[in-house]
C-alpha cells in the first residue's frame, strides 16, 4: 500500500514558466557526403538534433557515389543539394538564402573562396578545422574576425596549431565521439564477415579504418603486417577506398607492398562498406598508422566497440583517453607495431566500452546571436523556480533590485510549484524557459543565445546543472561576463562529476574557473576555488514578526525539500529518542519531495509512525513562520548560508543545526541555538532538543538573539547592493548613492527590532521579500538535467 | 685529319649501334620484364585482396584454361567423369552432368580431390563468347573467340573485375570508377582523363571519368567536366572504360548485356 500522500510529491507546473524563444535553425554547409570523419559529424550531430525535432538546412556542394545517406524519416534536416549551377553560384545562393538569419553557418572543409562569398553576403561562417596542419584546406590565418566570429578545431592540438598559425578568432576545440551501435560486438557478424572475406577462424584480423590518402599511410600497415606474420597468422583489413584521383597512387603503393612482401594473400580490401559497424566484430585489433590525424573517430569507434588499438601518436590521438589505446612514436619502425600486435589475442569475448557522447555540442558552436540593441544588463539562471532555497534567495534577489537593474531569469528545467515564477512575475521581472524539456544543451545554447541577442553584459547562474555551466563558459562570447553564485561545495563536486562532457569540450572545472569573472560565495569558504575574483556576498531575508504566543508544548520545524541531503531520518530518530524523554513534543515537517525522491519519503514516513509529527506538504509563503515553535531544526550537507536557518531566526526561532558550510556564520552555539558537528548523531540532535524542550526560555532567547543577527547582517538591501556591485564591475562596497537607501532600511529592521523587544507583538514583515517554502540553501539536488 | 677525324665518328657510331644500344636494350628488356613483374605481382595482389571469395581455385588463368578444354570436349556425354581437369590443379576429378533436362547448355560440374573430397561445384555453361561458369553470387564469362587474346569478365553483386594477358581492370567498393593498375607506359591510352593521367605515373589508373566531391581530403576542382559526371552518376562509366579505347565499346556493350540485365542490373563497366 502507498502511504505517500499526493500533497507531500511535488509535481511538474509545467506552465509555471513561460517558453521563450525557439532555438534558430541550424545552418551546415558541406562539400559533401563523402564517408569521412567530418561528413560523420555533421551527420550525427544533425540527426541527433533533428530527433528532438530541431530544424535544421544542410548545403552539399557535391554530389558522390560513395556517400553517407541521412536516416530515413529524419524530415527536420532539409537537404540543400547543388544542381547543375557552379560551385560559386551555388554558395552564392546560399549566401542569399542565409543573409537575414541571426546566427553564424557552420562550415566543414569548405575552402576560404567559398566562404568569402558567404562572406560577402553577411553570412558569418564558423569553420571547422577537421585536421591536423598537413592536411589544411584552409588559411586560418585569413579569417576576418567580423565574419567568423569562432573556429572550431577537433581536437587541442589542432587548436594550437591554428592560433600557432596566426589564427586571430577565436578558435575552441571539440572533441567528437562517434556514435556505435551494438553491431560492433555481434558475434554472427564477426562470422559471417570472416566466412565472406575467407578468414581463417584463428587468423588474427587487424583492422584498418580510412580512406585510401597519403595521410593515413596504409601501405605501412602492409609493412606491419608482413612483419606479423613472421610470428602468427593475420590478416590485414583495409576499411575505404579511393575519395579521389590522389587516392590511386596510395592505393598502388599499398598493392606494391603487398606484392613485395608477399602478404597479397592476408591483405583484404573491402573498400568503402556500409555499414561499418559489423567489421568492429571481425577485427581483433585496430591498428592506425597515419602520419597525421586530427583526432580518428575510427580509433575512438573501434575502442568503444571494445577492440584493442595501436596507432602513431600524432596529431589529437594523444587526447584520446583509453586503456585499450597504445599510441606509439610515428617514426617507429612497422616491426614495432607489429610487436605491439602480436601481444594481443584473437578475441573470444565481444565486449563493446561505449562512452558518453555529446553530438549536440555542435550546436553551440552557431549559437552566438547579432545584437543590434542592448536591452539587458544581466541574465539570471536558474535550474528551476522550485520551492528550494537557491531559488528563494534568487527570487528575493529579483525583488529588491527589480527596476534598479536589468535583468531577465532564464529557467533550465521544470519547475514544481508556481509560487516564485508568479512572484517575479508580479515584479515584472520577465522569467522564461529555455526549452520544454529540461536539456543540458538546449538550455545553455538558449542561454548564450538571449544574453547575446539581448546585448547582456552578465550571465549570472544561481543554481545550474554543471553540465550547463561549463557548455555555457566554453562558448559564451569572451566579452560576456560569467558570475557563478556558488550555493557551496556541491556545486564543486558537480563540476568535477562532467568528466566526460569536460572531456569532450576540452575544458573542465580549472578552465571554467579561469574563464569565471566572479565566484561568489554564500559564505567564507576555504575550498572556494581559485577564481579572478572572489566574492562572499550572505543571503538576505525579510525580518518577521515573531509568532505572538509561546508554544504551549515544545514543537519543532524542519523546513525543507524532503531528500536525503537534509537527513530527515536522523532527524525522526532524534526526535523519537527525545520525544521518549520529554512527553508532548511535536515536529512540524514542511515541505514536499520531488518525484525522484519519493522513496526517501515512504521511508521518511513510515520513521515518523507513531510520533507526533505533522507532515504539512508545501507553504508558498512563510506562514508556518507565525506559528508558535520551540527551535527549528536544520541539517543538511554542503550548506550554503541556509535560508531556512536565516528565516526562522528572522521569525525570532532559535535554531538547531548541523555545522555544515556557512551554517556557523549563521548559527552561533549558545547564542542563537544549538551548533552540532557536521555528521552530528541522531543522540546529539535528540540532546539539543531536549534542552530546548525543557528550557523554553532559553530557547527563546537564543530566537531573540537570531533575529537580532539577522537585522545586523543579513538584510535584503545589503545583499541587493552587493549583488549590484558584482554586476556593475565594481567594487563590493555601499556605493554613495545607495548608502542612504542603506542605511534608512537598516535603520526600519531596528525599529521593527525594537519594537518587538519591547512589546513583544505580532505584526507584518518589515521588508517585503518574496515568500515561500522554507528550505536550506546550498543544496545541489534539483538541477540535474537531461542531455 | 679529315681522313682521322671520319673514322673516329665512323666509330663511335658503330660502337653505339654495335655495343651501347645492345646494352641498353638489354637493361629496358630487364627493366620492362622487371616491371613487369612487379605490375603482375600488384594485380595479384588486388585480386587477392579484392576478390577472396574466388580464391584460391578461381583464377582467370585457371578458368580459360579449363573453359578452354572443356569447350574442346564431347558436350553430348553427360554425365561424365573427367580425370585431372585442366585449370584446377587441386582436383583430381570432375564430375559433369546436365544441370536440369531442359537446358542443354548448362552442366553442373563437382570437383573432388584425390581423396574423393569435393573441392567446389559450378555450373559451367556454353556461351557466345566461349562459356560461363556460375559460382556463389559470382559468374564468369570466358571469352575464347580470340585465342590470342583471351578474356574473363567476372561479375559479382558487390565487385567486378575484367581480366585479359595485358592486365585487369577492377569496379570494387575501393573506387567510384573501375580502375587498373597498369604500367606509366602504357597507362596514357587507357584515358584521356585528367584525373587518370595524374594516377597513371603511380602506377593505378581509375577509369571512366572524373571524381566528384570534396570528401575529407579531397580537392575541390570542380571543372564542368566534373559537373557533368556528377549529373551523369554512373553512366559515365560504361563509355569509357575498357583495355583499350578500340575495345571498349563493344566489350562494354556486350558486358551490359550479359551482366546487368541477366544478373541482378548491377552496374556495367
Amino acid at each position: 500500500m502507498d502511504i505517500v500522500p499526493d500533497h507531500l510529491v511535488a509535481r511538474p507546473a509545467r506552465d509555471a514558466v513561460a517558453l521563450g524563444a525557439p532555438a534558430a535553425m541550424l545552418r551546415v554547409v558541406v562539400p559533401s557526403l563523402a564517408r569521412g570523419g567530418a561528413e560523420r559529424i555533421v551527420i550525427e550531430w544533425l540527426v541527433a538534433e533533428a530527433h528532438r525535432g530541431r530544424k535544421a538546412e544542410l548545403a552539399i556542394l557535391h554530389r558522390r557515389r560513395q556517400e553517407y545517406r541521412l536516416p530515413a524519416g529524419v524530415i527536420a534536416i532539409t537537404t540543400i543539394r547543388r544542381g547543375a549551377e557552379s560551385v560559386e553560384a551555388f554558395v552564392d545562393a546560399l549566401g542569399a538564402r542565409w543573409c537575414g538569419a541571426d546566427t553564424a553557418v557552420s562550415t566543414h572543409l569548405v575552402a576560404d573562396a567559398l566562404l568569402a562569398r558567404l562572406w560577402a553576403k553577411g553570412v558569418r561562417t564558423v569553420p571547422v578545422i577537421h585536421n591536423t596542419q598537413e592536411g589544411w584546406r584552409n588559411d586560418p590565418a585569413a579569417w576576418p574576425p567580423v565574419d567568423v566570429p569562432l573556429a572550431i578545431a577537433c581536437a587541442e592540438a589542432v587548436r594550437a596549431q591554428a592560433q600557432a598559425a596566426g589564427c586571430r578568432v577565436p578558435v575552441l576545440a571539440l572533441r567528437h565521439r562517434p556514435s556505435v551501435g551494438a553491431a560492433t560486438t555481434d558475434r554472427g557478424s564477426r562470422n559471417r564477415i570472416r566466412a565472406e572475406w575467407n578468414i581463417a577462424p584463428g587468423a588474427f584480423v587487424i583492422g584498418v579504418v580510412g580512406a585510401f590518402k597519403a595521410q593515413k599511410d596504409h601501405s605501412r600497415a602492409v609493412e606491419v603486417l608482413a612483419a606479423l606474420r613472421r610470428t602468427r597468422d593475420a590478416c590485414l583489413v583495409i576499411l575505404g577506398g579511393t575519395l579521389d584521383a590522389s587516392g590511386y597512387p596510395e592505393l598502388d603503393r599499398v598493392a606494391s607492398r603487398a606484392a613485395a612482401l608477399g602478404v597479397g594473400g592476408s591483405l583484404r580490401l573491402p573498400g568503402f562498406v556500409e555499414p561499418i559497424e559489423p567489421w568492429y566484430a571481425a577485427f581483433d585489433a585496430l591498428l592506425n598508422v597515419s602520419r597525421h590525424e586530427g583526432l580518428s573517430i575510427a580509433t575512438q569507434e573501434a575502442l568503444a566497440a571494445g577492440l584493442p588499438v595501436i596507432a602513431t601518436d600524432v596529431g589529437g590521438q594523444g587526447e584520446i583517453e583509453h586503456p585499450n589505446l597504445c599510441l606509439l612514436h610515428a617514426d617507429l619502425p612497422a616491426s614495432a607495431f607489429a610487436a605491439r600486435l602480436a601481444a594481443l589475442p584473437v578475441r573470444e569475448v565481444l565486449c563493446p566500452d561505449a562512452m558518453p557522447r555529446f553530438p549536440r555540442i555542435w550546436s553551440l558552436t552557431t549559437c552566438w546571436q547579432h545584437s543590434a540593441r542592448q536591452t539587458l544588463d544581466t541574465l539570471f539562471v536558474t535550474a528551476n523556480l522550485n520551492a528550494g532555497g537557491a531559488q528563494r534567495s534568487l527570487v528575493n534577489l529579483a525583488g529588491r533590485i527589480a527596476g534598479r537593474h536589468r535583468f531577465a531569469v532564464g529557467v533550465c528545467g521544470e519547475t514544481t510549484h508556481p509560487a516564485f515564477a508568479e512572484s517575479l512575475a508580479s515584479a515584472g521581472v520577465s522569467v522564461f524557459r529555455f526549452s520544454a524539456t529540461a536539456d543540458t544543451f538546449n538550455a545553455a545554447e538558449g542561454i548564450i543565445a538571449h544574453a547575446t541577442r539581448n546585448g547582456a553584459r552578465n550571465v549570472c547562474f544561481w543554481n545550474v546543472d554543471a553540465g550547463v555551466k561549463l557548455l555555457v563558459a566554453r562558448f559564451a562570447p569572451a566579452g560576456l561576463r560569467l558570475i557563478d553564485v556558488s550555493p557551496g561545495a556541491y556545486a564543486w563536486q558537480e563540476l568535477n562529476d562532467v568528466k566526460e562532457l569536460a572531456h569532450a569540450l576540452a575544458f573542465g572545472p580549472s578552465a571554467y574557473c579561469r574563464r569565471l569573472d566572479v565566484l561568489v560565495s554564500k559564505f567564507d569558504d576555504p575550498a572556494c576555488p581559485a577564481c579572478r575574483r572572489v566574492e562572499v556576498i550572505a543571503n538576505g531575508v525579510a525580518l518577521r514578526e515573531p509568532a505572538r504566543d509561546r508554544p504551549s508544548v515544545p514543537r519543532f520545524l524542519v523546513s525543507g525539500r524532503i531528500a536525503p541531503s537534509k537527513r530527515l531520518e536522523t532527524i525522526l530518530e532524534a526526535f523519537a529518542i527525545a520525544s521518549a524523554r520529554v512527553p508532548g513534543m511535536r515536529l512540524d515537517i514542511v515541505g514536499q519531495a520531488e518525484p525522484r525522491h519519493r522513496d526517501y519519503l515512504a521511508r521518511v514516513i513510515a520513521a515518523a509512525g507513531g510520533l507526533a509529527v505533522n507532515f504539512r506538504g508545501a507553504c508558498p509563503g512563510l506562514d508556518y513562520l507565525d506559528d508558535p515553535y520551540t527551535a527549528a531544526v536544520v541539517l543538511g550537507t554542503h550548506q550554503g548560508c541556509p535560508n531556512a536557518v536565516l528565516e526562522a531566526m528572522a521569525a525570532g526561532v532559535a535554531v538547531v543545526a548541523n555545522d555544515s558550510g556557512g551554517t556557523r556564520e549563521l548559527v552561533r552555539h549558545g547564542e542563537t541555538g544549538w551548533l552540532l558537528p557536521e555528521a552530528c548523531t541522531a543522540e546529539s540532535l535528540a540532546r539539543a532538543l531536549e534542552e530546548a524542550a525543557v528550557d523554553a526560555g532559553r530557547a527563546q532567547q537564543y530566537g531573540r538573539a537570531g533575529r537580532v543577527r539577522v537585522a545586523r547582517n543579513h538584510s535584503l538591501e545589503e545583499m541587493a547592493m552587493r549583488y549590484l556591485c558584482v554586476f556593475d564591475n565594481t567594487a563590493v562596497e555601499a556605493r554613495p548613492q545607495d548608502a542612504t537607501r542603506h542605511w534608512f532600511a537598516r535603520l526600519n529592521q531596528f525599529r521593527s527590532l525594537m519594537r518587538w523587544d519591547l512589546f513583544d507583538h505580532a505584526g507584518k514583515g518589515v521588508e517585503s521579500g518574496v515568500e515561500g517554502a522554507g528550505e536550506g540553501d546550498g543544496d545541489g539536488d534539483g538541477k540535474r538535467m537531461g542531455a | 685529319m679529315d681522313e682521322l677525324g671520319g673514322f673516329w665518328v665512323v666509330a663511335v657510331i658503330l660502337f653505339v649501334i654495335g655495343v651501347v644500344l645492345p646494352i641498353r636494350n638489354r637493361f629496358k628488356r630487364r627493366r620492362d620484364a622487371q616491371e613487369a613483374g612487379q605490375q603482375h605481382g600488384k594485380n595479384e595482389a588486388l585480386f587477392r585482396s579484392m576478390f577472396p571469395e574466388l580464391q584460391p581455385h578461381f583464377h582467370p588463368e585457371r578458368l580459360l584454361e579449363f573453359a578452354t578444354a572443356r569447350l574442346g570436349r564431347s558436350w553430348a556425354a553427360k554425365p561424365a567423369r573427367w580425370e585431372n581437369p585442366p585449370g584446377f590443379p587441386a582436383a583430381a576429378v570432375a564430375e559433369v552432368k546436365a544441370d536440369g533436362e531442359r537446358d542443354r547448355d548448362r552442366e553442373r560440374v563437382r570437383l573432388l580431390d584425390s581423396a574423393g573430397k569435393l573441392l567446389l561445384e559450378f555450373i559451367f555453361e556454353r556461351h557466345a563468347e566461349g562459356g560461363v561458369i556460375r559460382f556463389g553470387k559470382g559468374k564468369f564469362t570466358v571469352d575464347t573467340r580470340k585465342p590470342q587474346q583471351p578474356r574473363v569478365r567476372y561479375w559479382h553483386p558487390d565487385r567486378e573485375f575484367k581480366w585479359s594477358r595485358a592486365g585487369w581492370v577492377f569496379k570494387t567498393a575501393v573506387a567510384d570508377e573501375p580502375f587498373e593498375s597498369s604500367s606509366s607506359s602504357s597507362s596514357s591510352s587507357s584515358s584521356s582523363s585528367d584525373s587518370s593521367r595524374t594516377a597513371a605515373a603511380a602506377g593505378i589508373v581509375g577509369l571512366g571519368g572524373a571524381f566528384d566531391g570534396g570528401g575529407a581530403s579531397a580537392g575541390w576542382d570542380d571543372s564542368p567536366r566534373t559537373a557533368s559526371s556528377a549529373a551523369a552518376g554512373g553512366e559515365s562509366i560504361s563509355g569509357a572504360a575498357g583495355e583499350s579505347s578500340s575495345e571498349t565499346s563493344g566489350g562494354a556493350s556486350s558486358d551490359s548485356v550479359g551482366d546487368s540485365t541477366s544478373d541482378a542490373g548491377s552496374t556495367s563497366y
